[in-house]
């Protein structure tokens, strides 16, 4: 099972690396909408709950792109048939393609949050940098295992594009809710307090209970 | 056979919604602050509790019927979280009514219930269009079912998300339903009663009523065989038994 | 006489109350009359196509085997 995760995880990251079709993409979505916000807000610098926000439906956002993507070529070009026919356990697909749409949450993360914090963001991440970083990484699992079930939803249907963001976006919510109040305290003009624990808890929980269910349920994806 | 008792049940509802309904306007007092208004109460929280138990239901049901693969758990699948969905649209209503005279406001975000349901019904209102946006029905019921089991799962998180993060800004605006006095407690429990009942029936009405087309379109086939050119299956977002 | 029935009032005046609350509540009421509406269309199309089946089963039948006077089964 490990073997298998590793070599699909590989081929995944293989892919992108040579086509890279996904994240540089997202990266330059989430620079240009920080400058669509500037103009939207009329502001030089925000802090707190604006800046939470902005940060997350941005990255939110920039994720649905990426999500969009993740089984495309696979329905396309019969990546799913091969895989089928091999004696593999199929919730390795799963695994691989969260992990992968994991990594490039934290490569977008890399360029996204340098560029908020240079065009918008108000007072210096410094030291609330880790505690971010943290709340950041508990959030992507929760999106990346949210994102890979409903980009499996569909990937077969006629309108996938469309259908996939509304079906990601309620599920994201609770994603939000938890980042967005984490990180609130974290931007604020006054020193950074750590974020409340309920929030973190919150996340954690979120990601524990779609974590499970997307591996209960993956298996009846896939069958053919 | 799914009209079988559904006489009983309809009975049964009527007779407990007139009592409800008798108890609302009669016998349960006034409430302190919000005087008449706070009758919406009885209509407003049983719609939402009936609502979310029946999209939890129709997960439930989507679990038997990757289990056992019977199209006819698909069917009872659909039509309890088409009638939770109508169910939460009128929750929302009612809500909004509530807000308005209360606060003055159609929408408020400091009411958690209120808020859970929009998020709720966003979702569900996917359902549809992507049953419709998948031409094969085998696959359709298939992946129809793992929605409603990762939406069923997501409806109770919401709940308690949403609820965290409203609890900090303002006290609940519309009442909550426990620290009740009795009278009013006795007439909520038979409100919610007379809904729950109410949905029942209206849900195996449609069963029903699915059952009986499906049995139709079986008798017309032995009838006139295949080729019947008046009958071609276009595509549908409703499972077919 | 007055001051009793004035004690009585409600907290919210009840002509601006009443609306809310009967909107409410006829809101559950269009629910369930919508609903009976919907069921009548399907059951008078249920009973068209029911017809049309019974009509063609009788052809069907007569064109097997040339049946004595019968009495028509519908009224």
């Amino acid at each position: 099972m490990r073997r298998t995760v590793a070599a699909l995880l590989h081929k995944e990251l293989l892919v992108e690396l040579r086509t890279l079709e996904s994240v540089p993409g997202m990266s330059l979505f989430a620079v240009t909408t920080f400058v669509v916000f500037h103009f939207a807000l009329n502001q030089n610098s925000v802090s707190g709950d604006e800046a939470a926000g902005i940060l997350w439906v941005t990255l939110l956002f920039a994720a649905m792109l990426g999500i969009n993507r993740l089984f495309v070529a696979d329905q396309d070009q019969g990546g799913f048939d091969a895989f089928l026919l091999a004696p593999v356990d199929r919730s390795a697909m799963l695994l691989a393609k969260a992990l992968a749409l994991l990594a490039y949450l934290v490569v977008l993360e890399l360029v996204a949050v340098p560029a908020f914090a240079l065009l918008l963001l108000g007072p210096s991440l410094g030291q609330a940098l880790p505690d971010l970083l943290v709340v950041l990484l508990l959030a992507d699992f929760g999106v990346a295992i949210i994102g890979t079930l409903v980009a499996a939803l569909v990937v077969r249907t006629r309108a996938r594009d469309l259908l996939g963001p509304l079906l990601a976006l309620p599920l994201l919510v609770p994603v939000v809710i938890g980042g967005a109040r984490a990180t609130s305290p974290l931007l604020g003009l006054t020193h950074a307090d750590s974020p409340p624990a309920r929030w973190l808890l919150t996340l954690g929980l979120y990601d524990l209970v779609f974590g499970l269910i997307a591996y209960a349920v993956f298996d009846f994806l896939l069958e053919d | 056979m799914y009209g079988r008792g559904l006489r009983t049940l309809s009975i049964a509802t009527v007779a407990v919604m007139a009592i409800a309904l008798g108890l609302v306007f009669f016998y349960a007092p006034l409430e302190a602050e919000q005087g008449f208004l706070q009758k919406i109460f009885y209509v407003h929280v049983p719609l939402a509790i009936v609502s979310l138990c029946g999209f939890v239901a129709g997960g439930l049901m989507a679990i038997q019927h990757l289990r056992t693969r019977d199209p006819r758990w698909d069917m009872r699948s659909y039509v309890t979280i088409h009638m939770s969905l109508i169910f939460a649209v009128a929750t929302l209503i009612t809500g909004s009514i509530w807000a308005k005279g209360s606060w003055g406001h159609w929408w408020v975000w400091s009411e958690p219930t209120l808020v859970s349901f929009l998020i709720v019904f966003l979702l569900y209102a996917t359902y549809q269009p992507l049953r419709f946006a998948i031409e094969d029905p085998e696959l359709q019921s298939r992946y129809a079912s793992v929605f409603a089991i990762v939406a069923g799962a997501f409806v109770p998180l919401n709940f308690l998300a949403v609820r965290l993060s409203t609890e900090y800004l303002h006290p609940r605006v519309l009442g909550s339903s426990s620290n009740l006095p009795a009278k009013m407690q006795l007439t909520f429990l038979v409100s919610l009663l007379g809904i729950a009942l109410l949905y029942l029936t209206l849900c195996k009405y449609e069963l029903t009523a699915k059952h009986t087309r499906a049995q139709l379109r079986a008798l017309r086939r032995t009838l006139v065989g295949e080729g019947d050119p008046s009958y071609r299956r276009s595509r549908s977002a409703v499972p077919s038994l | 006489m007055l001051a009793f029935v004035l004690a009585d009032t409600p907290a919210l005046p009840l002509h601006t109350a009443g609306k809310y609350v009967a909107g409410a509540y006829v809101v559950l009421f269009a629910i369930v009359l919508i609903y009976v509406a919907i069921m009548a269309v399907r059951l008078s199309r249920i009973e068209r196509e029911l017809g049309d089946l019974l009509k063609l089963s009788e052809r069907s039948a007569e064109a097997q085997s040339p049946p004595p006077e019968r009495e028509s089964t519908l009224a």
